[in-house]
């Protein structure tokens, strides 16, 4: 995949994770009711619209601008004024461009939904896991001895030792799944890369002049690494929280899939591949698995084209 | 109604399987589980019958709380063991009738049982009172781990044998019906030599002697139980052997289903048994069964919570639930709607009651007379302060309610109700509901037999410590009134009263009652569904 | 690495192994949730299920507790499951061998298969090659449970071929080899598939690398053969970092992966690790943890020593680093 191209399916997605609602909402983008005209609804929730479909405001409102997929994730067979006598989840057609889950929801709107809750959780993951290893591997680098020792076996099993075990226990632990629960454990699992990077980089950087310097000045040991050793680890670390954003889509879907991540009914692709499993041999349902995989895949190998990209970027900067 | 959801169901599948071809295809009776009547054949002996249980057993006694499987008992002791009498299959919610009790006499506060002669064991010991006393015994022994039948048992202060053919038992007040019942139909006959000794560790728990027209061979875990028929029993069996296959995941059962590897295949899941309406092989080969046991699901309101104090805000919850979106897209049409704590079919339900159709107007109307407004306009009603909203409690591994929730939560949040799941695995489930620590949950009860005494789950004294979760206390007179009804009629009248005030009430959105789904091979004969199960003594097999 | 860094990492073990255990200990008993009330069929007597937990010891202090499972560890004696008594031993004993078998297969296809691609890739510049590393990269970001669900739907399902079974490892317990390796077939293709394509890559940057050195390029211009040349000094570069990432996997290996087992209904460690987790089954629980600590811990070590087997240049005593 070239650079371009994983960059522009990165920011692809952020823009679909932003605008969701724009494209697949049970509201309209502008709707004229009882002479009140609303804008945006979606965002702006106003209470005239409570309880409101676009389904059901076709013929009561007096124009209405829809949305690109008239349905929300959140929509099921109940109000999308889908009658049909089987049961769901229905296959791709004129109605649901991508078919509909178990319980009639459009998966073209989970899909652009769920990549608001996906990118949400990344980013949340990447922060916790860049901060906390930042932290670690600076200290193990700048101390030395007996803390580095430790942290460095910790660094080592953390990265060897089977993480879903640990994320299971410690989702249970949490009292049960939610938004700051997977990201809490998540973010925990994923910082021995980082740590790794920053120590390399304060152990490198310990015993320049300048450091040395700034510590014969009398300097505090955190803010020599805040103003000096931290900024030169940057690059690394940018790296890694790249290549850490499709680890942690990864992971993230995996624990949806086991019904361990985020909470019902809030979209998520991985939630939508536990689906898919379900109804694998009654009805087949292959829109449930072909397309959540395929943003999975998208966003993961983006991340990974864009991380090589800057770590060849890096390297060729360190190299002058 | 059920052949168009059959015919529009065919087309979803286009293209994967070649249309079956007109004409040749299942009838109505099969389409709807109805058992059709088996005349005119003759029965033979010999063959094996095998049979699938999705669930295996840590240990088999009928007793034992350790070993305790609600339903899945039949299968595996059900034809082992036999108890004092048994449930009649034509009339499940009757009278009981004689088993290894020929007759017995209820006084003010005795109960004496006629045993039948000539009953033996299957380690060659006779059966006699001593039998019966020790059985009981060890029942009520405090140290056993067998509460769960001690506490049906009542109030028994002793078992005496009058003659090796004449046991009585007495009480040491008037025993309830439920009581009775118990012990004569749950109590099974176990050699007292086996009972002996230490209990904990006694071998009949892992090895069952029993009387039944079956004896115990051989147990492989992960695999199956052999049974063997007892050559000389006075009632005996028609086949040589029972195989039960233990096989959990349902999706491995239905493929070994299909390979023909089981003559009775019990618990399809819904979708399959729709699924297989477009299967020749089904239709062709198998008889399908349909039966609703005393199973149902509800919901539970957590009623010390501020929000659901209000009846008519449960009532307005009621009409908010779904029902027909959620039988056409989770229950496939399979599930019918019930609003009675008891067996569906029996005489203790009063068929006046209707249940609350969905209707989301009045639903609306019924929340605002109660006062529930949404002041400021956020979607969410609230009243002197406190949000209409509630947290449901979902245990992860229920795909079911995976489903049912977000559809419930949607009519919610179209009337103003804010409702949120709150996912928790297994273990906290049931801990939590105990504790009370919950607003909203959702369970089911089941009772392998007809009659279930709903004392136990709906009186206030059970809230601690018992099953009544949601800690309701508006029928507790009526409960002990039912408890001490001695007459069947009287008994009758006042469980109708109970699901009145039930309904009245609406502690439980009662939802579905649940129904087994079983198929058995066109070969095999004898097989009756109903709520007793089958009599496998009296299933016999066609070459 | 010296000999006297091993004996240090050696050092390292017995108190790894003890944090790991004592960690997923205290974590998973403050975990909410009782064991013992799992169903609604089970006894709603209070006394009954305080009675059953004092005989688990479910009632002791957390330290206590942690010690008397040290004490029977030493022993070898891993207690009993919560949920139906059996042995923690014999349920491990039955669930690891199943993921040894799928996780061990697939290891040893992709490290074959990675070998094989790795070198065919590093000496080809045409389309072909071309086509097929672009292939391994995507291979290496796609999620393994949706290839798997991908597979089944295809090779399992009436939709797709029926070629292959949808569950399971065996159709019953008394099947034959043939009907086993069918069963395999699909989930080891699905667990191999990502090692694959990260292992290939880096064989094909060892092997392309070692190539390019001089003697190579000197002993190629004498005419000697390619493919000894490949075997006896390529080849050996190539498989320091193979051996590296082998020795990562080995953890995962017998950990198995919850979600390809889920997915293909295999009761392997995975899936046991995750339902004795929703039950609060502790003794499984940590009898699961103790394996995967002994296994990721002995491969870190075993790992090490390959490496200075492997590495001539670490064979001279006292040197170092």
């Amino acid at each position: 995949m070239k650079l371009k191209l994983a960059l522009a399916v990165l920011a692809g997605w952020l823009v679909l994770a932003l605008l969701a609602e724009p494209i697949a909402s049970e509201l309209p983008i502008a709707v004229r009711l009882d002479g009140t005209t609303h804008l945006l609804p979606f965002w702006t929730r106003p209470a005239a619209l409570h309880g409101q479909t676009q389904q059901s405001l076709a013929n009561r409102a007096e124009w209405m601008i829809g949305t690109l997929v008239p349905y929300g994730p959140l929509q099921t067979l109940a109000t999308t004024g889908v009658d049909r006598s089987d049961a769901p989840p229905y296959a791709p057609d004129g109605r649901h461009w991508l078919g509909t889950d178990e319980i009639g929801r459009d998966v073209f709107a989970r899909l652009v939904h769920g990549s608001r809750m996906t990118l949400l959780i990344a980013l949340g993951v990447v922060l916790l896991s860049s901060l906390l290893g930042t932290f670690l591997g600076a200290l193990a680098g700048w101390q030395g001895g007996l803390v580095d020792a430790v942290i460095s076996r910790a660094l080592e099993l953390a990265s060897t030792f089977p993480t879903v075990f640990f994320l299971i226990v410690l989702v249970a632990a949490l009292r049960g799944p939610s938004l700051l629960a997977v990201i809490f454990v998540l973010g925990t699992t994923r910082w021995p890369e980082t740590a790794r990077l920053m120590r390399a980089e304060v152990l490198r950087l310990r015993d320049r002049d300048f450091v040395v310097a700034a510590r014969a000045m009398g300097a505090s040991r955190w803010w020599i690494m805040r103003r000096h050793l931290v900024p030169n680890a940057i690059g690394p670390v940018l790296v890694s929280s790249t290549f850490a954003v499709g680890s942690a889509v990864l992971m993230e879907s995996a624990l949806s899939f086991l019904g361990l991540g985020v909470v019902p009914p809030a979209a998520s692709w991985g939630e939508l591949l536990q689906q898919a499993h379900r109804s694998l041999v009654t009805p087949g349902a292959w829109w449930l698995a072909v397309f959540p995989g395929l943003a999975i895949a998208s966003v993961v190998l983006a991340s990974q084209v864009v991380g090589a990209a800057l770590e060849g970027i890096r390297r060729g900067a360190s190299k002058g | 109604m059920l052949l168009v959801v059959v015919a529009s169901t065919s087309c979803s599948r286009c293209g994967a399987r070649a249309v079956p071809d007109a004409g040749a295809g299942p009838d109505r009776a099969w389409l709807e589980g109805r058992p059709t009547p088996e005349l005119g054949l003759v029965s033979r002996t010999g063959g094996t019958l095998t049979l699938r249980a999705a669930v295996e057993p840590t240990g088999f006694s009928r007793i034992d709380d350790r070993f305790a499987e609600g339903t899945m008992a039949r299968y595996t002791t059900g034809t082992i063991y036999e108890t004092l009498a048994r449930v009649d299959p034509s009339k499940p919610d009757g009278a009981l009738l004689p088993w290894l009790a020929r007759s017995w006499a209820l006084t003010d506060r005795s109960l004496t049982l006629e045993l039948l002669h000539d009953v033996g064991f299957h380690d060659g010991s006779a059966f006699d009172a001593a039998d019966v006393r020790a059985t009981v015994a060890a029942v009520l022994e405090a140290k056993n781990p067998t509460v769960g039948l001690r506490a049906a048992l009542g109030p028994i202060s002793e078992v005496v044998v009058e003659t090796p053919d004449r046991v009585v038992v007495r009480y040491s007040r008037g025993p309830s019906p439920f009581e009775v019942r118990a012990l004569l139909g749950g109590v099974p006959a176990m050699p007292s030599e086996a009972l002996a000794g230490p209990y904990d560790v006694a071998p009949i728990h892992q090895h069952p002697i029993g009387t039944g027209p079956f004896r115990f061979v051989r147990f492989t875990p992960g695999d199956r139980l052999i049974l063997e028929r007892v050559a000389n029993h006075r009632a005996p069996a028609l086949v040589d052997a029972i195989h039960v296959r233990f096989v959990k995941d349902d999706t491995i059962a239905a493929q070994l289903w299909e390979k023909g590897e089981f003559d009775l295949m019990t618990r399809i899941p819904p979708a399959h048994w729709r699924a297989i309406e477009h299967e020749p092989w089904a239709w062709k080969n198998y008889r399908r069964f349909r039966i609703d046991e005393n199973a149902y699901a509800w919901i539970g309101w957590n009623l010390k919570r501020p929000v659901f104090a209000d009846v008519r805000v449960r009532r307005a919850l009621a009409m908010l639930y779904p029902a027909e979106v959620i039988s056409k897209a989770v229950e496939l049409g399979l599930e019918r709607r019930t609003t009675c704590p008891f067996w569906i079919d029996s005489d203790s339900c009063d068929p006046e009651v209707r249940p609350i159709p969905f209707d989301p107007a009045r639903a609306k109307a019924l929340l605002d007379e109660a006062g529930w407004k949404d002041a400021d306009g956020d979607g969410v009603r609230e009243q002197g302060g406190v949000r209409l909203e509630f947290a449901f409690l979902m245990p992860t591994t229920s795909a079911r309610l995976g489903k049912v929730l977000p559809l419930f939560q949607e009519q919610l949040k179209n009337a103003g109700v804010s409702m949120t799941m709150e996912p928790v695995d297994g273990a906290q489930l049931m801990s939590r509901m105990r504790a009370h620590d919950f607003d909203a949950a959702a369970l089911s009860w089941s009772s392998p037999d007809a009659l279930s005494d709903q004392w136990e789950i709906f009186h206030s004294s059970q809230a601690e410590g018992g099953k009544n979760y949601v800690q309701y206390a508006g029928a507790d007179e009526l409960l002990d009134r039912i408890r001490t009804a001695s007459e069947p009629a009287e008994r009758k009248r006042l469980e109708r009263e109970l699901h009145r005030r039930l309904f009245a009430d609406q502690p439980y959105l009662f939802l579905t009652a649940r129904p087994a789904l079983d198929a058995v091979k066109n070969r095999v004969h004898g097989l009756t569904p109903s709520l007793a199960w089958y009599e496998l003594a009296k299933g016999w097999v066609d070459p | 690495m010296t000999r006297r860094l091993l004996l240090t990492r050696l050092g390292w073990l017995l108190p790894s192994f003890l944090v790991i255990t004592a960690v997923t200990f205290a974590v998973a008993h403050l975990a909410p949730g009782d064991p013992l009330q799992l169903s609604e069929d089970s006894v709603t007597n209070q006394a009954v299920i305080e009675d059953a937990r004092r005989q688990l010891e479910l009632d002791r202090p957390l330290l206590h507790r942690y010690g008397i499972w040290l004490g029977r560890l030493v022993r070898f004696d891993l207690g009993a499951s919560v949920t139906d008594r059996r042995p923690v031993l014999d349920k491990i004993g039955e669930a690891l061998p199943r993921t040894v078998v799928v996780s061990g297969l697939a290891l040893l296809l992709a490290v074959a298969a990675s070998i094989a691609l790795g070198t065919f890739l590093a000496r080809r510049t045409d389309r072909l090659s071309g086509a097929l590393s672009a292939s391994l990269a995507l291979a290496s970001g796609v999620p393994s449970f949706w290839v798997a669900v991908l597979l089944l739907l295809v090779f399992a399902t009436p939709r797709g071929v029926e070629w292959f079974p949808l569950q399971g490892l065996a159709s019953s317990p008394e099947a034959g080899l043939f009907d086993r390796l069918w069963h395999l077939v699909l989930p080891v293709a699905c667990l191999a598939l990502p090692t694959t394509a990260m292992l290939a890559r880096y064989v094909r940057e060892g092997v392309a690398a070692a190539l390019e050195q001089d003697f190579i390029v000197a002993a190629r211009s004498r005419g000697l053969d390619e493919r000894r040349l490949l075997l006896r000094h390529a080849l050996p570069n190539a498989l320091v970092p193979v051996i590296t990432i082998v020795g990562l996997q080995l953890p995962h290996v017998f950990a198995g992966s919850v979600v390809i087992e889920r997915v293909f209904g295999i009761q392997g460690m995975g899936l046991l690790a995750y339902e004795s987790i929703g039950t609060r089954d502790y003794p499984v629980v940590m009898g699961v943890s103790v394996v995967m600590a002994a296994v990721t811990l002995g491969s870190m070590f075993l790992t090490d020593l390959a490496a200075v087997v492997a590495d001539p240049r670490a064979r001279l005593p006292g040197s170092d680093r």
